[in-house]
C-alpha cells in the first residue's frame, strides 16, 4: 500500500493552499441556480411555517415553539418513529446485502446476464405503482398466496392476513421494499464496471481463489459506491412514504403499525390540517437524519477507501 | 489491505489484457463439473427471478381478463382472454392513451437531459476541485433531500403559480435543469473519486484546464455512472406520480401516470381492467429503457482497458 | 476566499427573504372571513350580469374514475351548446389523492370554480373560508328532496349542495344465501339479534368458503346506524352526539359475533375494511351480507355477477319504523369562496342539479338526483339496478330519523379514530370498553372538543 499513500502525501502537498474558487463556481452554476431559485425558498418557507399554526386554508399565525413542544407529548409521533426506524434499521442492510449479492452474482462471466438483470429490476420499474397494493394483497393478504401455501403444511390459517396483522404488517413492508433492490443492485453493478479488470488477474497469477479476490479487491474498491448507497438509502427509508401509504390506503393501520414517519407528517398536514405541525415534525426528521448521515460519513474515513 | 488488492505494479496505467486471451482462459476451465453447476446456477436463478416477478406475471394475467373477472378469479388460473382492457383503456380518457405517452417522453427527456449535464458538472467540482465552503455547501445539498415533499409542496406550489407555470412540464423539468436531484450529485461524486487522480494530474500538468479534463478525461470514464443517471432519471420521472398530480391539472397535460390513476375510484368502483392494461402498456418505456441503458453499465473502464 | 463567502451569504439571505416573503404571499391570498367573500362576490355578480357575454372559463374539480369522467365530459358538452361563451375546463383525480390536490391548490390561491365536495371535508373547507355562501347568490332549490339543502349547511350557511342522494343499506347477496340453504330474511321484522343467528347459520353451512356476513365493527356509517337506533346522534351541530357507552355494545356486538363464528376471523376483516369496493367480501361473493351506501349498488353488483338485493339494515325492535334512517349525500358540489364568476356559477351548478336533460345522461352515478323533478324525469330511463335504488330510497321515506349534522372540523376523522380502536378490539388488544373510551376521547381531541 506503500506506494500509493505515498503518491497521495506527495499530491496533498502539491495541492495544498490552491483554491479554484472561480472554476468551481462555472461548474457549480446551475446546481447553486437550482438552490437559490428552486430549493431554497420552499425549504425556508417550511422552517418558518414550523413556528405558526397554519390550517394549510387560511393565512398562517404564528405560534412560537409550540409545535415544537407539542411533539414531546405525542404519542403518535413516538409510534411513527419507531416504525420508522425499526423498518430503517432492517430493511436498509437486508436490501443493501440483496442488492450487492445480487449485482456480483451478475457482474460477469454469465450467459444470460442483460436478462437476469432486467428480470431483477423488473419489481423496482413497477415502483409505486397502486397495482403494488393489489399485487401485495395478492401474496400477502388473506387467502393470498403466503397464507394458502403455508395453510397446505397446516402452518396458519388461510384466512390469516399479514398485512391487516399489526405483528406482521411492517414485516410485508419490509419485504416489499427488499423485493424492490433493483436500484441499488444497478449502482453496485456500475460500480463494479469501474474496478480495473487487471487487479483480479494479478490476483489469479498470484493464485488468489474467488473469495479472497472478492474481499480484497472488490469489497475495499467498491466502498464509495457502498457508501453511497449506504447513505442514500438510509435517508430514502426514513422518508419512505409511497408503498406504506399505498398498502394501508393512506392510514398506516392497522393499529398504527405502518404508520411511517412521512405519513404522519403528511397526515398531519394534509388530512388534518395542520401544515404548521407537519412542517415541525419535518424539520425534527431533518435533524434525526441528519445526525444518522452524520455518523455515517464520520465513520467512513475508517473503512471508504478513495483513490485521489 | 494486502498487497492483492492493490497489487504494486498496475498502479499507473499499463497494457491492457487482449480480450482474446481472457476468454481462452475462460473456455480451458469448462469441464463437465463446471458446466453443471453453471446450470444449477440457471436454474436457481430461474427460480428466484420467476419468484420476483410473481405479482408482475398477475397483473399481466389481469390486464388480458375480463374486468369483471380480475378479483373474482385470483392467482395465476386464466379462462377468457379479452383484449377490451387494452382497446377501452387506450381510448376511454377522451384522450388517446398515446397523448398521455408523448407527454411524459418530453418531461422524461428534459429530465434525464438537465440531470445528466447539471448533476455531472457540479460532481466534478464537489469531487475534484478546492473551493471555500465546499463542505458546507455539500452538507447543505444532503439536507435539501431529508426533508419529506409534503411540507415542501405547498411553498413549491405557491413560487411555481406566482410565475405562471403551472399547467406547464416546467415545475417538473426545471429542477432537474437546475442539478437539484442530489442523489445523483452524490452519485457521481463517488464515482468520479473512485477514478485514479493521476489521470487528471497528468493532464494538468499536460496544460489541460478542467473544462478539458471533465469532458475529454473523466466524462468517458464515467460512462456507468452516467448510465446510471440517465436510466433512473428516466425511471423515476417516468413513474412520478405526485408532482404531476400537483402541478399537470388539464387532462391534455396529462402524463402516464396520471392517466393510469384516472381509472381508479377508491371511494367507489375502479376500472381495474383498463388500470392493469394501461400499467403494462406504461411499463415497457421503461423496460425498454432499462434493457437498453444497462447496455452502457458494461462499457467501464474495466472493460475497455484503460486502468 | 472572502467574496465567495459573501456570495454564498447573499444567496441564503436571498432564499430566506423569498421563503418569508412566500409565507406572506400564500396567507394573504385567502380571504379571512365569509363576510369578505361574500361581498367580493356580489360586486363580482354584478359584474358578470352586466356582460352576460364575457367569454368566461370556469375550473371544476371531481374525484371519480373514467365513467364518471366520461358522463361529466358530456354533460359539460351540452352545456356549451346553450352557453357558448362559457368554457369548463375540467380537473379530475382518484379521491386518495383528490384532496391534496385540492387543498395545495386553495393554499396556492388557485382554487378551482366549482369543487366536488365530501362530508368529511366540508367543514374544514366552510370553517376557513374557502368555500361561497350558496344562498348568497341565489342558487335556486326549490325542486330539491326534503333535507338535501340542509345537508349542505355548515354553522346555518349553505356552502354546499346536495349533488345526488343516498342511503345506508345492507346489501344481500342471493347467491351465497342459495349455497348456505338459508332463506333471505323479512328486513322489515328482523332485529340485531335475528341478523346474528342467521349470519352465524351461513358461516356455519360454508364450511370457509364464505363468511356469514361483513363485521362491521368499525365502519362509520353503519355504526351510526346503531348510534341513531339508540337515540344517540353521531354528530351535532356542536360536536358529538354520542358517549363511550352509547358505543360501547355495538363493538361488544360484532366482537362477540367473530368469536362466535358469524364473521370473518380478525385480520381478515381488517384487511377487508381498507378494501375496494370490488375486491371485498360482499363484491367477491365470499359473504351473504354487506354494508354499503345506495349508490355503490352497482359496483357490488358488477363486481360479484351476482343478484345483489337492498335490505333495510335491522333494528333492535323488530320494527322498520325504528330504522331512524336517513338520506345522506352522496356528494356536493360547492363554489370556490374567490371565484370571479358567482352568477356562471350558480348557473352551471343548477344546470347540474335542477336540468332534467343533464340528470338524464348523469343517471345514478354520483347517487339519486337531488332535484325531485330530475328524479322522475329520469326513473323512466334507468335500468333495472338503479330503478331497485330508487324504489328502495322511496320504501324508506316514511322511516327516516330525524336529526344530525355535518361533522365539526375534525369530524372527518372518526372513522380513522374509530378503526384504531375497534382493529385493536378484533385482535383482542383492547377490551371494548377501554376502546370505546379511546375512540371518544380521541375524537374529541380530534375536533377540538374537551
Amino acid at each position: 500500500m506503500s506506494a500509493l499513500n505515498e503518491l497521495a502525501n506527495l499530491r496533498q502537498v502539491s495541492d495544498k493552499g490552491k483554491k479554484q474558487n472561480k472554476t468551481a463556481f462555472i461548474f457549480l452554476a446551475p446546481w447553486l441556480a437550482g438552490l437559490v431559485l428552486i430549493t431554497a425558498a420552499p425549504l425556508v418557507a417550511s422552517l418558518v411555517l414550523s413556528f405558526t399554526d397554519y390550517p394549510l386554508l387560511k393565512a398562517p399565525t404564528f405560534n412560537g415553539l409550540d409545535n415544537y413542544i407539542k411533539i414531546f407529548s405525542d404519542k403518535r409521533f413516538r409510534k411513527s418513529l419507531k416504525v420508522t426506524l425499526t423498518y430503517v434499521l432492517v430493511s436498509t442492510p437486508l436490501q443493501l446485502a440483496l442488492a450487492l449479492a445480487i449485482a456480483v452474482l451478475l457482474n460477469r462471466g454469465m450467459k444470460g446476464l442483460a436478462f437476469y438483470r432486467s428480470i431483477f429490476y423488473l419489481p423496482s420499474l413497477m415502483g409505486s405503482s397502486v397495482a403494488i397494493a393489489m399485487l401485495w394483497r395478492q401474496v400477502f393478504g388473506s387467502q393470498g398466496l403466503v397464507s394458502t401455501v403455508l395453510a397446505k403444511f397446516g402452518l396458519a390459517d388461510p384466512a390469516q392476513s399479514w398485512i391487516a396483522d399489526p405483528k406482521t404488517s411492517l414485516v410485508t413492508i419490509i419485504l416489499l421494499h427488499v423485493w424492490t433492490f433493483g436500484s441499488p443492485m444497478v449502482i453496485f453493478l456500475a460500480g463494479l464496471r469501474q474496478i480495473p479488470m487487471m487487479y483480479y488477474e494479478a490476483a489469479a497469477v498470484d493464485g488468489a481463489n474467488k473469495w479472497t479476490q472478492f474481499w480484497n479487491i472488490t469489497m475495499p474498491l467498491l466502498t464509495p459506491v457502498i457508501f453511497f448507497n449506504l447513505v442514500m438509502q438510509i435517508i430514502g427509508a426514513f422518508q419512505s412514504f409511497t408503498q406504506a401509504f399505498v398498502v394501508s390506503n393512506g392510514t398506516g393501520g392497522p393499529v398504527d403499525s405502518t404508520l411511517f414517519y412521512s405519513l404522519y407528517v403528511y397526515q398531519q398536514g394534509f388530512v388534518q390540517f395542520r401544515m404548521g405541525y407537519a412542517s415541525a415534525l419535518a424539520w425534527v426528521l431533518v435533524v434525526i437524519v441528519g445526525a444518522f448521515t452524520a455518523v455515517n460519513f464520520f465513520f467512513s474515513k475508517y473503512w471508504v477507501f478513495y483513490d485521489d | 489491505m494486502t498487497d492483492l488488492a492493490y497489487p504494486d505494479a498496475p498502479v499507473t496505467p499499463a497494457t491492457p489484457v487482449p480480450r482474446g486471451r481472457r476468454l481462452k482462459a475462460r473456455n480451458q476451465m469448462d469441464t463437465p463439473a463446471r458446466r453443471a453447476k453453471s446450470v444449477l446456477k440457471h436454474i436457481v436463478l430461474v427460480g428466484a427471478a420467476l419468484t420476483m416477478i410473481y405479482p408482475l406475471i398477475w397483473m399481466v394475467l389481469s390486464s388480458f381478463r375480463p374486468g369483471e373477472l380480475i378479483f373474482r378469479q385470483p392467482g395465476l388460473v386464466f379462462s377468457d382472454f379479452t383484449f377490451a382492457n387494452y382497446e377501452h383503456g387506450w381510448t376511454a380518457l377522451g384522450f388517446s392513451f398515446d397523448t398521455f405517452l408523448i407527454n411524459s417522453a418530453i418531461i422524461v427527456f428534459g429530465c434525464v437531459l438537465g440531470n445528466v449535464v447539471s448533476c455531472s458538472l457540479a460532481a466534478y467540482a464537489f469531487a475534484r476541485l478546492k473551493f471555500s465552503g465546499r463542505r458546507l455547501l455539500f452538507a447543505m445539498m444532503l439536507v435539501t433531500i431529508m426533508l419529506p415533499i409534503h411540507v415542501l409542496i405547498v411553498p413549491q406550489y405557491i413560487v411555481f403559480s406566482k410565475v405562471g407555470l403551472i399547467n406547464t412540464i416546467w415545475p417538473i423539468v426545471l429542477p432537474k435543469l437546475l442539478g437539484t436531484d442530489a442523489f445523483f450529485i452524490f452519485l457521481m461524486v463517488q464515482f468520479i473519486r473512485g477514478l485514479p487522480r493521476e489521470l487528471d494530474e497528468a493532464a494538468l500538468i499536460d496544460g489541460c484546464g478542467h473544462f478539458r479534463i471533465f469532458f475529454s478525461i473523466l466524462l468517458p470514464l464515467m460512462i456507468p455512472a452516467i448510465a446510471t443517471t440517465a436510466i433512473f432519471t428516466f425511471i423515476w420521472t417516468w413513474n412520478d406520480f405526485f408532482s404531476s398530480l400537483i402541478y399537470l391539472t388539464k387532462m391534455e397535460n396529462y402524463t402516464v401516470q396520471l392517466a393510469v390513476r384516472a381509472f381508479m375510484d377508491s371511494a367507489g368502483q375502479s376500472n381495474w381492467g383498463a388500470m392493469f392494461a394501461m400499467s403494462v402498456v406504461s411499463l415497457v418505456p421503461i423496460f425498454l429503457a432499462f434493457l437498453f441503458g444497462q447496455r452502457f453499465l458494461v462499457r467501464g473502464i474495466a472493460t475497455t482497458g484503460i486502468k | 476566499m472572502i467574496r465567495s463567502h459573501s456570495k454564498l451569504a447573499t444567496a441564503l439571505m436571498g432564499g430566506l427573504a423569498a421563503g418569508l416573503l412566500l409565507t406572506a404571499c400564500g396567507g394573504s391570498a385567502e380571504p379571512s372571513s365569509t363576510t369578505a367573500a361574500s361581498s367580493a362576490a356580489s360586486t363580482a355578480a354584478e359584474v358578470a350580469t352586466s356582460a352576460a357575454a364575457e367569454p368566461i372559463t370556469l375550473r371544476f374539480i371531481w374525484w371519480g374514475n373514467d365513467t364518471r369522467n366520461a358522463l361529466t365530459q358530456q354533460v359539460i358538452d351540452l352545456y356549451k351548446t346553450t352557453h357558448p361563451n362559457i368554457t369548463i375546463e375540467t380537473e379530475t383525480a382518484d379521491f386518495a389523492t383528490y384532496w391534496q390536490k385540492l387543498s395545495t391548490q386553495v393554499a396556492g390561491g388557485d382554487a378551482p370554480d366549482i369543487i366536488q365536495m365530501d362530508e368529511k371535508y366540508l367543514a374544514e373547507y366552510a370553517s376557513q373560508g374557502a368555500l361561497l355562501d350558496l344562498e348568497s347568490i341565489g342558487l335556486d332549490t326549490s325542486d330539491w328532496a326534503e333535507g338535501t339543502v340542509d345537508a349542505g349547511r355548515f354553522d346555518g350557511t349553505l356552502y354546499a349542495a346536495t349533488f345526488g342522494v343516498n342511503a345506508p343499506v345492507f346489501l344481500a347477496n342471493t347467491s351465497v344465501f342459495e349455497k348456505a340453504g338459508v332463506e333471505i330474511p323479512d328486513d322489515t321484522t328482523w332485529t340485531w339479534e335475528s341478523f346474528a343467528e342467521m349470519a352465524k347459520q351461513i358461516q356455519a353451512a360454508g364450511g370457509g368458503e364464505y363468511y356469514g356476513v361483513e363485521n362491521l365493527i368499525g365502519v362509520d356509517g353503519a355504526s351510526k346506524i346503531w348510534l341513531r337506533q339508540q337515540g344517540a346522534q353521531q354528530f351535532t351541530s356542536d360536536g358529538i352526539g354520542f358517549t363511550a357507552a352509547d358505543i360501547q355494545p355495538w363493538f361488544e356486538y360484532w366482537k362477540q359475533l367473530m368469536d362466535e363464528g358469524g364473521t370473518a376471523p380478525a385480520t381478515a376483516t381488517i384487511e377487508n375494511q381498507t378494501t375496494a369496493v370490488d375486491q371485498a367480501f360482499l363484491g367477491t361473493n365470499r359473504v351473504a351480507i354487506g354494508f354499503q351506501w345506495s349508490n355503490q349498488v352497482n359496483a357490488v353488483q358488477n363486481a360479484s355477477g351476482q343478484d345483489i338485493l337492498i335490505l333495510r339494515p335491522p333494528t333492535q325492535t323488530g320494527n322498520a319504523a325504528d330504522g331512524h334512517l336517513w338520506y345522506k349525500s352522496s356528494m356536493y358540489l360547492s363554489a370556490g369562496a374567490k371565484t370571479k364568476y358567482p352568477e356562471a356559477v350558480k348557473e352551471f351548478i343548477e344546470f347540474l342539479i335542477n336540468d332534467p336533460d343533464c340528470g338524464a345522461i348523469l343517471g345514478t352515478e354520483r347517487g339519486v338526483p337531488t332535484n325531485l323533478k330530475v328524479r322522475e324525469a329520469v326513473a323512466p330511463q334507468l335500468d333495472a339496478a338503479n330503478t331497485k335504488v330508487i324504489e328502495f330510497m322511496d320504501s324508506i321515506a316514511d322511516e327516516l330519523g330525524t336529526g344530525g349534522s355535518v361533522p365539526l372540523p375534525g369530524g372527518g376523522q372518526s372513522e380513522t379514530i374509530q378503526r384504531r380502536a375497534t382493529d385493536a378490539v378484533l385482535l383482542g388488544d383492547l377490551d371494548p370498553a377501554t376502546a370505546a373510551e379511546q375512540f371518544v376521547t380521541e375524537l374529541k381531541a380530534e375536533m377540538g372538543l374537551s
